[in-house]
């Protein structure tokens, strides 16, 4: 916590001028609670608000059994151990690396293909002027504020009738990966496409002049410079998709190891659930949430800024 | 063309060069051009296979669909014109193919009874119905019965998906050992050769009759996985002509029954031969023309025109739970927006302070809940608000149900959103907050304005311009916010007077709970109730996008 604070400089807001004689009077620790210490009280609240559950989370996953654990020892592990990864690491039934090799497999095809397609969307929509190009900006606009959800039925009608013809594309894990391919137009193409705007279309016409043909300029110019916004996007993609319950609970039913981390993880965690085993379920979440924080907290500073320009997590 | 041979400014790697005249297309690149010749010999690939699956299954409109999807993608990028197209059709395709069609088949549903009793057509509901009128004919003879199958028996579990779509075949055996294979389409012998068989343990074993325990090809079930092909294996008919039908009596057993139904080609009406009744097709069931009897058991798929959505007014067993639920999905999604918007706001604006040391610490700390992934945290709420063995209960000495009890549901569910929802709201009210110029509050204050006046009317018209429509947005989103509802009380507690509706349901949750229950399939009513949500979902985008800085430069 800050100790020593700096005296206030009397041009630093109008207010400490008013208040001025006050100041002289009162102890540095009272004018330094009255103007900043109270921030820090009401800061740390929410801070344990935050970070409560985390921590619940956390010693969830370190306690060998819950049973043993009572009142505000709840949130420090009393008996660590790796007793709950372990178990759940060897489970035949609950096959935590089928889940992480599911979830990454599709959360990585479809964030890459349906950021590269809404990518290419937004190029041509900033850099090519041709007719139709406001009609269809407008329709991207609408259909990114509609949830692909809301066809589920519909969605899930058509896999099962196209399963007939080609087994592949029967409610599983590849027709789950098209679905969430579908909504790739509708993703943040409003937004890359604004931050396309901003590079200066000189740069086109300087490589243009030197020969490069708009392949290469998408590639090489566009692509890179647009790095950003692009870095935002896809987390956000990717992390929507990871979250993603509703497509991934009635496309992969057929076994556990086909399940995602999500409904695979749901079994362990759903305290109304016939095979609910908190421990492990904590275990599997730390697992999974991890390297999400980690990487959330790397890119943090994109984050905000995409967050500000309207990033959308679906 | 004029060529710049030292210009590089504009990608640093990659030195300009002249397109090269010999490489046909845009690409002036062979591994380019390589690629994109690759990409499309992948396409029509794809389209001569797929082709004549379609043609010979006779699917007219996929087939025009994927031979219209090949030729657009062939003319557009085998063109050196078109530019834009070619960065527009990968995602317009999809848009069509995954959004777009969707809606219009969802209203298509909607309109039509498809759900439990109604999953087949017309011919196919006759057929069932009249394979289940069967009674035993006298005298008709028994059978010694084999399940078998081409797939692995192993895989059957009752009620997985693998089991639904084993598919299997009657092996059965007469008195004097002559076997024949029955199958959906009807009996025929089999010749003896390659055949093993035991004596049966079924009926007809203490008369010395035989039964197939293994042929070549085949995999035979044994009486655990034949249970568990349920009612499949019990609706099992194997037609033998003149509405007689080869069904199993038990899992050894099977013997030939008379079907009491006969079906009027002319008038298209069931008559049940032994007592008279007839019965008419009429809104996907065959009730009787005559008396107010029970329909038959198998329905099909027919276009019930509006009932779906008149039912929401004219049903008071519907009605009544849905305005609930109607109320609900406002309530929660217009609490949740100004709740964490609010909490946001508030500890943006008190944590923006320019002499508050270990800011950035705060914000990382706040981030935590926005980055750990929605479903592990939402679970782990549900359990810390478990009745039994819930650390609320327990860390404050409480014994109070959170989630049987409808209100305190509700409660815990706007907490939980609250606890979800606050950092997003955070991070861009003070991201809002710094990006305000300090001179014009300073400017306000040197004019006269309290602290808060200075908030009131300049900071935070200003903040609000920018964050109104990530307001709509996060509204939209909570409108629809699935995942919150259904790993914290499933839509629960229900009551007894509505079973399907629970406290807590919100509209996307009831829906698909209609649709993807356990027991039961309503299909078609759900369908209607998403084409209503779609209808609500679309007056809020429209409203917010009217809001939108982007929709403002545009028009």
């Amino acid at each position: 916590m800050t100790t020593s604070v700096a005296p206030p400089h009397p041009s630093i807001t109008l207010s400490s001028r008013t208040n001025g004689p006050e100041y002289r009077r009162r102890p540095r620790w009272q004018k330094w609670l009255l103007e900043v210490g109270w921030r820090h009280g009401i800061g740390l609240i929410a801070v344990a608000f935050a970070l409560f559950p985390i921590l619940y989370l956390l010693q969830a996953a370190l306690n060998g059994s819950l049973t043993n654990v009572k009142g505000w020892s709840s949130f420090v592990p009393t008996h660590p151990s790796l007793h709950n990864f372990s178990t759940l690491l060897a489970s035949k039934e609950y096959p935590f690396w089928d889940w992480v090799i599911n979830s990454l497999v599709i959360c990585i095809v479809a964030t890459t293909l349906s950021i590269f397609i809404s990518f290419c969307a937004a190029y041509a929509f900033s850099r090519i002027r041709f007719k139709g190009r406001k009609a269809g900006l407008l329709t991207v606009l609408l259909i990114q504020m509609f949830p692909s959800f809301i066809s589920v039925i519909a969605l899930y009608r058509m896999s099962a009738a196209a399963g007939n013809v080609f087994p592949m594309l029967a409610p599983g894990r590849v027709s789950l990966t098209l679905i969430y391919l579908g909504g790739s137009m509708g993703l943040n193409t409003w937004l890359t496409k604004s931050y396309i705007d901003t590079i200066p279309i000189d740069l086109d016409e300087a490589a243009k002049v030197d020969g490069a043909s708009h392949v290469q300029i998408f590639f090489t110019l566009i692509l890179r410079l647009a790095s950003p916004i692009l870095v935002v996007t896809s987390l956000i993609a990717f992390i929507g998709t990871l979250n993603e319950f509703i497509f991934a609970n009635i496309f992969l039913t057929s076994s556990n190891s086909a399940k995602t981390l999500l409904v695979g993880l749901f079994q362990l965690g759903n305290p109304t659930g016939g095979t609910y085993n908190f421990g492990m379920f904590a275990a599997g979440a730390l697992m999974t949430a991890v390297p999400v924080v980690v990487l959330m907290f790397l890119l943090r500073n994109y984050l905000v800024g995409g967050l500000l320009k309207g990033a959308v997590k679906t | 063309m004029v060529a710049h041979p030292n210009r590089s400014a504009a990608s640093p790697g990659r030195p300009g060069r002249k397109a090269n005249p010999f490489l046909p297309g845009d690409l002036a690149s062979l591994p380019a051009y390589l690629t994109k010749l690759i990409l499309l010999a992948a396409v029509v690939a794809l389209a001569c296979y797929s082709l004549p699956q379609l043609y010979s299954k006779q699917l007219w409109v996929p087939f025009a669909a994927v031979a219209l999807a090949t030729v657009l993608i062939l003319w557009v990028y085998l063109g050196r014109r078109r530019i834009h197209l070619k960065y527009l059709v990968p995602g317009t395709l999809l848009l069509i193919v995954f959004q777009v069609y969707p809606i219009i088949y969802l209203i298509s549903i909607s309109v039509t009874n498809y759900g439990d009793g109604h999953f087949v057509n017309e011919q196919q509901a006759i057929a069932a119905n009249i394979a289940d009128s069967v009674e035993a004919s006298p005298n008709a003879p028994t059978y010694s019965l084999a399940v078998a199958t081409k797939g692995r028996p192993a895989d059957c579990v009752t009620g997985a998906a693998s089991c639904r779509d084993l598919s299997f075949v009657f092996f059965v055996t007469d008195l004097k050992g002559k076997v024949f294979l029955g199958t959906a389409t009807g009996l025929e012998p089999v010749p003896r050769h390659g055949l093993v068989l035991s004596p049966s343990l079924g009926l007809l074993g203490p008369e010395g009759g035989l039964t197939v325990t293994a042929a070549p090809g085949w995999n035979f079930l044994g009486p655990v996985e034949v249970n568990n092909l349920g009612p499949r294996f019990e609706q099992y008919s194997v037609p033998l002509g003149h509405s007689k039908f080869l069904r199993a009596v038990d899992v050894t057993d099977a013997e030939v029954e008379q079907a009491t139904l006969a079906y009027d080609k002319r008038t298209g009406e069931l008559v049940n031969t032994s007592t008279g009744t007839v019965y008419k097709a009429v809104d996907g069931y065959f009730v009787p023309t005559k008396g107010s009897g029970q329909p038959l058991p198998t329905g099909f798929e027919a276009v019930i025109g509006a009932k779906n959505f008149t039912s929401v007014i004219t049903s008071s067993e519907i009605r009544g739970p849905f305005l609930k639920i109607l109320a609900w999905t406002f309530s929660f999604a217009i609490l949740s927006v100004l709740g964490t918007f609010a909490i946001g706001l508030f500890l943006a604006t008190v944590l923006n302070h320019p002499r508050l040391r270990g800011k950035s610490v705060y914000r990382s700390v706040y981030l935590l809940p926005y980055a750990v992934p929605g479903f592990v945290s939402i679970l782990v709420w549900a359990t810390m608000f478990n009745g039994e063995f819930g650390l609320i209960n327990n860390l404050f000495h409480l014994h109070v149900a959170w989630l049987q009890n409808p209100w305190w549901a509700k409660f815990v569910i706007l907490l939980t959103n609250l606890w979800l929802g606050f950092p997003y709201m955070f991070l861009v009210s003070i991201g809002v907050l710094q990006s305000i110029p300090a001179d014009l509050v300073e400017a306000a204050q040197v004019d006269g304005c309290s602290g808060r006046r200075a908030f009131r009317h300049v900071t935070f018209p200003l903040l609000l311009v920018t964050v109104e429509p990530l307001l709509i947005g996060s509204f939209a989103f909570n409108f629809n916010n699935f995942n919150v509802i259904q790993l914290l009380t499933g839509g629960g507690p229900f009551t007894y007077n509505s079973v399907t509706a629970g406290s807590t349901d919100l509209v996307i949750s009831y829906t698909y709970r209609l649709a993807f229950n356990q027991t039961s399939h309503e299909y078609g009513f759900a369908a209607a109730l998403s084409v209503f949500l779609f209808i609500l979902v679309a007056a809020i985008s429209i409203s917010g996008l009217r809001r939108t800085q982007a929709f403002r430069t545009m028009t």
